[in-house]
């Protein structure tokens, strides 16, 4: 009960005013800029070299004014948004007329969730693990190596480690495709062969991503370890002749969770927003991709979608990161 | 007989700051012998090298700390064992079943996320092998409830214990698998009277159910004069007297030890106390001659130029002091 009081419940608190924020702000920012999505449009439609009468201009606008929520005062439409927020629905996209704006998230969804969550786990633990039992064994020939790899990916652009992996594994030695998720005109299936080509098309966009990932978490784990090793309790069991595998695991890489949590959970709920730059590079159909279109289309209600799903997600995680963080550190139990 | 023997050790920690060295003498030709089944005390003030002995003694020396010269014998089934020729794996296998510890501030040297029985089982198994994991886990219960620990306390987390019970706790962890020989660091240190009695109590009668050696450092001279049997006062990482408790406190010989017996409260005595006068020395910038003689009241002119020895005054007695050396080394 003091468990829920204490800590459950501000953590809730919290989670809710910074969603409900988040989202105001993707409301209202839009609508303090100056310019106006309507004009854009029209004047876009013009400057194609159609020809617009004053009368379908008035139909035009009115339709667009229905279709991007922005009919009568904003308080009308603020209030309209929550309704329809509430019903699940982030209203129509305006370059893929008339498909909802959740249809295509939840089309997009799937490719960017199957890339960057595999890749944000599987780097966090590897990082963790190689970083832990490098800090150990800092003296070890592997870990000198591992250094300097690191050392030399790590500050390397991502776009440019990624156009690398590119031209070498798919253009020099085509090994693998030059982009995309499926091969043109492939029909989702459950059979081996579609899993293997969804694969075979994914591994490019997944090594780059878990690399360079990989190297950050390796450097902060083992920097991390490091500073435990000096620690009165791994020094101290140490000295009482602990077994030196129970030590790496259960001292030091154990403790060394605490701390790299945050950036799991942080990383996480940024698997919502994309991997903008890694699903341009490969032309890969995720929610980077979509949220890349929908700028450059100026896609309102699209861009306010994908905005509006990554707060909650963002948040969310945040939360549900709080609610095991005590399963990982009994310290902050009953604070 | 003799179950650890310092012969000359020197133990220095060797610190790189901004481009120069700086050595600080923290153990400096000590020579002792610590006898089977007696109470041995190390006293003096904070900072003059007491614990930096215990490490070297134990054979723990982590950089900064160095050994520079001297040795360090264990007396083990009647073999004498160099700890500084040891292998690792010979020396890790030695910890906890010959000689244990119990560090400084032994409130942050359990594992934070670890169940203390999960931590108990990580000593026992490392040394013992996982087989009889349950077999060992009883063990541990039955010893915990011998000491008058709640078994229950097996299954909280170190920061739910209370500092007396930790303390506890960790001198229970180091005695488990009844070690010869158990080091104590301060153990009564930062904890109020009351529990500080239980603590020794506690000490006391795991030593007399051992049968063992029990290494008690503090620099505390009232747990001295109720524990100790022999006591062995430092000063700037030298050892400057030993001998017998009762000898010691009715007939101190160096002018340090004096200072420190005359700093106890006695009974009824209401008067303010007298510290040691002036500041104990840098350990990296020594005084010429006897490290003491710039706050020694009886200091001669040669204890300015040149060290006394460790002289043996009386059996049993030795004392580190011109007042009773006359004839230099
Ligand atoms: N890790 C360390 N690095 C550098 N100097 C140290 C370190 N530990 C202790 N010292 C120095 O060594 C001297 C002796 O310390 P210590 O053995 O802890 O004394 P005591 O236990 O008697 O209080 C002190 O001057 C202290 O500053
Ligand atoms: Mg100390």
């Amino acid at each position: 009960m003091r468990f829920f009081k204490e800590y459950l419940l501000p953590r809730f608190l919290q989670f809710l005013l910074v969603t409900f924020l988040g989202i105001n702000a993707a409301f209202f920012i839009p609508r303090f800029f100056s310019s106006d999505p309507i004009l854009e449009t029209i004047s876009t439609i013009r400057s194609h070299g159609t020809y617009l009468d004053p009368g379908s201009v008035e139909k035009i606008i009115s339709d667009l004014k229905q279709l991007y929520g922005l009919e009568g005062t904003l308080g009308q439409q603020y209030l309209a948004f929550w309704r329809r927020l509430f019903r699940g629905d982030l209203g129509l996209s305006f370059f893929q007329f008339p498909e909802p704006v959740v249809r295509l998230i939840g089309r997009a969804l799937p490719w960017t969730l199957g890339l960057l969550l595999p890749s944000t786990l599987l780097s966090w633990a590897l990082g963790l693990l190689i970083g832990g039992v490098g800090g150990c064994y800092p003296e070890r020939r592997w870990v000198k190596v591992l250094d300097v790899i690191s050392m030399l990916v790590r500050p390397l652009p991502y776009y440019i480690f990624a156009f690398a992996l590119l031209i070498v594994f798919a253009y020099v030695i085509p090994w693998f495709p030059l982009g995309g998720g499926l091969s043109i005109g492939r029909q989702p299936e459950f059979s081996l062969q579609f899993i293997r080509e969804v694969l075979h098309y994914a591994f490019l966009p997944f090594a780059s991503l878990t690399i360079l990932g990989t190297a950050v978490m390796y450097q902060m784990s083992k920097l991390i370890v490091q500073s435990l090793r000096t620690e009165d309790f791994v020094q101290y069991a140490q000295l009482g002749g602990v077994k030196g595998r129970i030590i790496v695991f259960k001292y030091l890489v154990r403790n060394a969770m605490l701390p790299l949590f945050t950036n799991l959970v942080l990383s996480l709920g940024q698997v919502f927003g994309g991997a903008m730059i890694t699903e341009i590079v490969f032309s890969y159909p995720g929610l980077g991709m979509l949220l890349y279109n929908a700028v450059v289309q100026a896609d309102y209600n699209l861009i306010l979608g994908i905005t509006t799903i990554s707060i909650v997600a963002v948040t969310t995680g945040i939360f549900l990161a709080d609610l095991v963080y005590p399963l990982l550190d009994p310290r902050v139990r009953y604070q | 007989m003799w179950v650890i023997q310092a012969k000359g050790l020197k133990a220095f920690y060797i610190l790189h700051i901004l481009g120069h060295t700086k050595i600080v003498k923290a153990v400096n030709e000590v020579d002792l012998e610590v006898l089977e089944n007696e109470i041995y005390g190390i006293a003096g003030e904070s900072g003059c090298g007491k614990s930096t002995l215990l490490k070297a003694l134990l054979g723990v020396t982590i950089a900064p700390l160095r050994l520079i010269s001297g040795q360090v014998l264990y007396r083990k089934d009647g073999e004498e064992l160099d700890v500084y020729a040891l292998k690792p794996e010979e020396l890790r296998k030695l910890r906890w079943t010959f000689i244990a510890y119990v560090p400084q501030g032994s409130m942050s040297v359990l594992n934070p996320v670890r169940r203390l029985s999960r931590t108990l089982e990580d000593f026992l198994a490392s040394h013992e092998g996982l087989k009889g994991r349950r077999q060992l886990m009883a063990r541990a219960k039955d010893y915990f409830h011998e000491l008058g620990l709640p078994p229950k306390i097996l299954k909280a987390y170190p920061h739910q214990l209370s500092g007396g019970m930790r303390q506890r706790v960790t001198i229970a962890l180091a005695t488990l698998l009844a070690p010869k020989i158990l080091i104590a660091d301060e153990p009564t240190t930062a904890l109020d009277v009351v529990v500080q009695r239980g603590v020794l109590q506690m000490l006391t009668d795991i030593h007399r159910k051992l049968a063992n050696t029990l290494v008690l450092v503090t620099h505390d001279m009232g747990v001295h004069a109720n524990v100790s049997r022999r006591l062995g006062i430092m000063y700037a990482g030298k050892l400057v007297e030993e001998g017998e408790v009762s000898e010691l406190f009715t007939a101190p010989l160096h002018p340090y030890t004096r200072f420190l017996i005359k700093s106890l409260p006695k009974l009824g005595d209401k008067g303010s106390r007298e510290g040691v006068p002036g500041m104990p020395p840098s350990l990296s910038e020594l005084p010429s001659g006897c490290a003491f003689h710039p706050r020694c009241p009886l200091a001669l002119p040669i204890c300015r130029e040149k060290e006394p020895l460790l002289s043996k005054e009386k059996p049993g007695h030795r004392v580190r002091c011109w007042l009773y050396l006359r004839e230099g080394p």
